[in-house]
């Protein structure tokens, strides 16, 4: 919530005030016509609210200068004290329903100032919170980062080491590949969102790299549908996943090993990814979960209310489907 | 903060909302000692607090409600609208500033709710 709103809260607040105080005097005057105020109504209302917010601002703000110390606690409720009784004074000779006409109102304004400073404080800490979760999302990234590159980087070095060899054509492709996903790890995915072409992009270039590891034609399969226009999303979610699947694919060859597939539709992206797994094989404790529960996190931060995660398993593959509703901004 | 914190601050609002309303009440009777309601002073009070409960406990417990969707949000200000005008309605036959009297702090009622809402919110989000 934005400060503006705050400001809005007081200005709103002061409006309907005014116009009670206004409200009151005027039906006061129609029960007695002759009552003394009846010629200084828009002064009366004035002093009204500048009395208003004399008890109102003094308490607000009075309350983060008397969080420091105690002894400024007690100085404030005597201060507010005395303005209660200094203003309810001349009142006395009335009677008691004129004292209480000035004393109820002011209690009543300063109960609401202290109302409103925790108002005020709920902001503070709901932008706080935010900017939390916004570090958090940004550390993660960075564990991402730093657990998907090592990994990745010596086994495409290797390949692409081996390549020099018989295929240099291609090994300069892949090395241009490789600067690609570097930089777009480095400085493009340093953004808390990013155009979804470009993360498909990167995802092609990876999948090239994955291929460059493995053997089989269809070893790993992709498939993607529909437009990326103009929406955005947020960096590297699917690279965990892709790399998930093939650390635990139980072959390095063959057919069908990995499918991957990509639906776009509207605002609307269908991405699945499935591997077959060696169910004997059993994982070392943490090997698997890291990317995948940081994927999780990332989405419950990112994307509350708008992703669906499925993750399921049966005798020979691992399939993992998230739904995501993207924006454009 | 405790959540006996905000239960008290709603226990105080609402002595101070009564008593305002008695003093409100007692300061006009003192101007037109013939005032209709004369008769039924604790019957007029009861009436107040209980329209301000209503007013105000329907806002309070149906903001989260109204959070959800912006179906709900339109809901929820369409029966707020209806209960102001229902209950100024009557007030038509007295004049504009009776109507006013009835609408403004019916009004600043429901902006109060919204307000300890918030509160609550914060109260909430600490405990969290």
């Amino acid at each position: 919530m934005k400060k503006s709103i705050e400001i809005s809260v007081h200005v709103f607040f002061w409006i309907v005030f005014t116009a009670f105080v206004f409200m009151l005097s005027k039906v006061y005057l129609q029960a007695q016509p002759d009552a003394p105020f009846g010629n200084h109504l828009f002064y009366v209302v004035f002093l009204e609210l500048v009395m208003g917010l004399l008890f109102f601002y003094l308490t607000f703000f009075g309350i983060l200068w008397s969080r420091k110390k105690n002894k400024n606690l007690v100085i404030l409720i005597s201060v507010l004290l005395f303005l209660v009784l200094f203003f309810a004074y001349p009142a006395t000779q009335f009677g008691i329903w004129q004292i209480m006409s000035s004393i109820i109102p002011h209690v009543t304004v300063i109960f609401l100032a202290v109302i409103f400073r925790k108002f005020s404080d709920s902001i503070r800490l709901e932008q706080e919170k935010q900017a939390l979760q916004l570090q958090n999302i940004r550390s993660e990234l960075a564990l991402l980062k730093m657990q998907v590159s090592p990994h990745f980087l010596f086994n495409t070095l290797n390949n692409i080491d081996y390549l020099i060899t018989f295929d240099t054509e291609k090994a300069s492709g892949s090395i241009a590949k490789l600067g690609a996903i570097l930089r777009y790890m480095i400085y493009d995915a340093e953004v808390e969102k990013i155009a979804l072409s470009k993360e498909l992009k990167h995802i092609e270039d990876y999948i090239d790299l994955v291929r460059l590891r493995t053997s089989g034609e269809n070893y790993l399969t992709y498939h993607l549908s529909g437009l990326a226009g103009e929406l955005q999303i947020a960096p590297m979610l699917f690279l965990p996943l892709i790399e998930n699947a093939y650390k635990h694919s139980s072959t390095k060859e063959g057919e069908n090993i990995i499918n991957i597939d990509i639906k776009i539709s509207g605002q609307n992206l269908k991405f699945s990814i499935s591997n077959e797994f060696d169910s004997f094989r059993k994982a070392v404790a943490g090997e698997s979960g890291l990317g995948l529960n940081i994927v999780k996190r990332r989405l419950e931060l990112i994307y509350p209310d708008k992703h669906a995660l499925v993750i399921t398993k049966d005798n020979k593959r691992f399939k993992v489907e998230l739904n995501l509703e993207l924006n454009e901004s | 903060m405790k959540r006996s914190i905000e239960i008290l601050s709603h226990l105080f609002f609402w002595v101070l909302f009564t008593a305002f309303a008695v003093m409100l009440s007692k300061l006009y009777l003192e101007a037109k000692p013939d005032a209709p309601f004369a008769s039924h002073f604790t019957y007029v009070i009861f009436l107040e607090v209980a329209m301000g409960l209503i007013f105000f406990y329907t806002t309070f417990f149906c903001i989260p409600w109204a959070r959800k969707k912006s179906t709900n949000q339109i809901i929820l200000g369409t029966i707020l609208l209806f209960l102001l005008v229902f209950f100024a309605l009557p007030a038509i036959k007295f004049g504009l500033w009776q109507v006013m009297s009835s609408i403004i702090p019916h009004i600043l009622v429901i902006f109060l709710a919204y307000v300890f809402r918030m509160f609550s919110d914060a109260v909430a989000l600490k405990q969290a």
